[in-house]
């Protein structure tokens, strides 16, 4: 009896949830047909490649297609994974992107932090604008200006370092300015976008957080550090762990227009080797191997960012999911 | 205000153009074959569609010799842009052959050919060429070195390609700086040049930024000099890691004894400041160099046979009414005799194959066209331009030009151009090099039949199967950042030439792939030859 009824009231609820979904769809009728735009977007651009994966495991053929090209296994993880390059290679990437991360992150927060503390709003639209700019250049222009910048024989640096008696430095040559360089110009490009975010953050803090401090003597510092980024923790926290997941990602035009010969010790990370190994000019483009380093780094990118929010979650009850 | 039903009318509408607008991204936008009709019968005008990169179609377009091929071949070519420049179209290429965008005739890779030929994504013109082409079928067999080019293991032909003219770089000079220096005479060895460099540093050492020897792209040049280039011997031995002696980045044969004379060389250049620092270091852009050479911080270059006339018409005289630039003869060796020097491009190409598509119905127009080009009245045409307007045939069976190439070469895009430009023009053809070098503008023209003739040599073709230039590739990607690191260090002097480093060097290059692509370079030479 008991269970029957269990049965019973566990039907009613699941049939009641339908009725209720049919009903909702056909009061919102115009809001699920405007939605199918999106939907085909997101499942024919989105999650439809999601099973292009399938080509890191075979011999891919553009002609052949996915269901006729040859099965070949782990085979394109082997051939990257036994290559003792590979190391050399993730240790360069991750080396470039952890420094890119301890600069263009944090940046960005400060720059809005104290963006948020001018009070004239010219001044301030005025320098968020300008800020703004570089983020619409394109990475060839900005390389372009850094390469013009520290020529050794032309360039504006060389020319005040030699006026200082300061032999040229051959910056774009040099192993070990390969990284600020590629850092400087990323924090240079990405600041002022990147603090759009935690502006419109601070942008949403209750007023009356700044008036009860200021009533408590707290002055513009001290409102800064505890109300302004305690408001806006969970921004930071959000976006940090996205951060994360890009952190064997690396800006292969930027790498690839900055990188030379000479700082290759420095400069050659995982996708330009890669771009090397299977785009070679004579070479017929080996997409499974592409594909093959390109899953290696997405369940890499999966693995921090899942730990770091696990992290967040336990000690700051912050997480994206 | 509105109706219910208007509202949802309107959302409708709005969701379907939406859902409209997102599907038509995924469509091709190449007319298809089957959209272009062709006549077999004779006297009919044949046509088809062709696809080819964006610049070459820009540049076709303008040529006067252009409309007067179709109409000499009466047919009727609808030039389609596959992609702007030459990655994008041969990604391009691998998109559409699974698509079927590639109309009626494209250009394609050696390695697409193969793989998609092999496939089934590309016609077998052997039985084709038999029917339709007699010119093109009697050209690849009075021709071992095209037929083993376009001819696979089982006698297939997927594609046929396009020739290139036997060509070198040059080495010029500023020749107002070679007299203010006091130079009278040009160097004729490499101690010589070692010299001539020596005095030019001498003379304009003090200007800051001054490196007598400069260049772009790789700066390991004259490796014929020292017998350390990469190249395909009489008894098809290979030597090197083969690059078509073009010498480009990794193409030299580091086991050679000269290999390292070569290096010491660069090295002593390099520590009396008389090769340009940033361009050994690799950072050197075209636009650097040229500047330099512009601007007197240089005053030697090997490059491109067409380059001195590039700088006197690109502000050279303009700027400097001193300004001149020559070309100096290549050198001898030791004892006095001539060496040649490697072509400055493969003179077989292996990235202009002309493929036909499976589903191209207008296969036997695609054949009846390129026929006509490998023809006598073809050839005269695609050589020596348009009878009367570009050039005029004498009596005694010469051609006299009737065109200023060097003025055509200089027009801007839009306007008709006369030029010859056997180099650029993407269909595949015989190319004539006397007629080449003689359309050349007037500097160029003034030493390149002499140069070519005594000095050029046309390296062997070789082709890799499938499997082999994916394993080369793959050994490339790893030997050509370890070669260019280590020479770099011993050029730079931060690694010293000695036994110890030296045989370091070999043992690192033969571990990091050099033994391993040399045998592959062996092998798919050898198999050619069975």
């Amino acid at each position: 009896m008991i269970n029957q009824a269990a049965v019973t009231t566990s039907q009613r609820k699941k049939k009641g949830l339908l009725q209720r979904a049919a009903q909702n769809l056909k009061d919102s009728k115009l809001l699920w047909i405007m939605l199918i735009p999106g939907l085909l977007v997101l499942v024919l651009f989105k999650i439809a490649p999601i099973f292009g994966i399938a080509i890191a495991f075979q011999n891919y053929s553009p002609f052949l297609g996915v269901f006729k090209s040859e099965w070949v296994g782990f085979k394109n993880f082997q051939t990257f994974l036994s290559d003792p390059y590979a190391l050399t290679l993730i240790k360069n990437t991750v080396l470039l992107a952890f420094w890119t991360l301890i600069f263009s992150f944090p940046i960005p927060v400060v720059f809005a932090l104290f963006l948020n503390e001018v009070k004239s709003k010219v001044i301030k639209t005025g320098v968020q604008t300008v800020s703004f700019f570089p983020y619409f250049i394109s990475t060839a222009v900005a390389v372009s200006i850094l390469i013009s910048f520290v020529s050794p024989s032309e360039g504006l640096i060389n020319i005040l370092l030699l006026h200082m008696g300061i032999k040229p430095i051959f910056f774009m040559s040099t192993p070990g300015w390969f990284i600020p360089l590629y850092v400087i110009l990323s924090v240079w490009q990405t600041f002022g976008y990147n603090a759009i975010v935690y502006l419109a953050a601070i942008t949403g803090i209750d007023t009356t957080l700044y008036e009860a401090a200021d009533m408590d003597g707290a002055g513009r510092w001290k409102q800064m550090f505890y109300v302004t980024l305690p408001s806006i923790k969970n921004m930071i926290v959000t976006m940090f762990i996205l951060n994360m997941g890009s952190i064997l990602s690396v800006d292969i035009n930027k790498v690839l227009m900055m990188y030379n010969p000479s700082i290759y010790s420095t400069a050659d990370v995982l996708q330009t080797y890669v771009y090397r190994m299977a785009f070679a000019t004579n070479g017929f483009p080996d997409y499974s191997l592409g594909a093959a380093v390109g899953l290696f780094q997405s369940v890499f990118a999966f693995i921090l960012v899942f730990a770091t929010n696990q992290v967040s979650k336990k000690f700051s009850e912050s997480a994206i999911f | 205000m509105f109706g219910k039903k208007k509202i949802k009318a309107a959302a409708l509408v709005l969701s379907l153009t939406m859902v409209a607008s997102a599907m038509a991204g995924c469509s091709s936008s190449t007319p298809s074959s089957s959209g272009s009709t062709s006549g077999s019968a004779d006297g009919a005008k044949l046509s088809f569609t062709y696809n080819l990169e964006g610049k070459y179609l820009n540049w076709m377009k303008d040529l006067a010799i252009w409309p007067e091929m179709q109409k000499q071949s009466n047919t009727d070519i609808t030039l389609v842009n596959g992609g702007d420049d030459d990655d994008h179209y041969y990604q391009n290429i691998d998109l559409k052959v699974s698509s079927g965008g590639l109309g009626d005739a494209a250009i394609a890779r050696l390695s697409q050919v193969q793989v998609y030929g092999a496939q089934g994504a590309f016609q077998d013109l052997a039985p084709l060429i038999d029917k339709y082409a007699p010119n093109i079928k009697k050209y690849i067999d009075s021709n071992p070195e095209y037929k083993s080019m376009v001819t696979d293991k089982d006698g297939h032909i997927y594609g046929i390609t396009a020739e290139y003219p036997l060509i070198t770089n040059v080495t010029f000079y500023r020749e107002d700086m070679f007299k203010a220096a006091g130079i009278t005479s040009n160097p004729t060895t490499i101690a010589d040049f070692t010299k001539t460099l020596e005095t030019l540093k001498t003379k304009f050492g003090s200007t800051q930024g001054y490196y007598p020897f400069t260049g772009r792209d790789s700066y390991l040049h004259f490796a014929e000099c020292f017998g350390a280039d990469d190249y395909i011997d009489d008894s098809g031995k290979v030597h090197g890691i083969y690059d078509y002696g073009i010498g480009n980045g990794t193409g030299y044969d580091v086991h050679a004894a000269g290999f390292k004379d070569m290096l010491t060389w660069y090295n002593q250049l390099y520590t009396k400041g008389l090769i340009d620092p940033e361009w050994v270091a690799g950072t050197q852009t075209e636009e650097t160099w040229q500047t330099k050479m512009l601007t007197g911080k240089g005053t030697v270059g090997d490059d491109f046979p067409t380059r001195p006339t590039w700088f006197m018409n690109n502000g050279g005289p303009s700027n400097d009414k001193n300004y001149s630039i020559k070309v100096m003869n290549f050198f001898k060796d030791t004892k006095g005799n001539d060496i040649k020097r490697w072509n400055y491009d493969a003179t077989i190409r292996t990235d202009r194959y002309l493929v036909i598509p499976a589903a191209s119905k207008n296969a036997e127009a695609v054949l009846k066209f390129e026929d006509f080009l490998f023809s006598d009245k073809g050839l005269q045409l695609m050589h020596y331009g348009i009878e009367g307007t570009t050039t005029e045939k004498q009596s005694d069976g010469t051609y006299k030009w009737l065109k200023d190439f060097g003025a055509e070469a200089v027009k801007p895009l839009g306007t008709t151009n006369y030029g010859m430009y056997q180099d650029r023009l993407t269909f595949p053809f015989p190319v004539d090099n006397a007629a080449y070098y003689d359309s050349l503008d007037t500097l160029t023209k003034s030493y390149a039949s002499d140069y070519f003739t005594k000095y050029a040599k046309a390296a062997k073709p070789i082709v890799y199967s499938a499997d082999q230039q994916k394993q080369r590739s793959q050994l490339l990607a790893k030997y050509q950042t370890e070669f260019t690191a280590e020479v770099l260090g011993f050029v730079n002097g931060k690694t010293a030439i000695n036994d110890a480093n030296w045989a370091k060097f070999l043992a690192d290059m033969d571990s990091d792939g050099y033994t391993a692509i040399h045998k592959i370079d062996q092998d798919a030479y050898d198999a050619m030859q069975k």
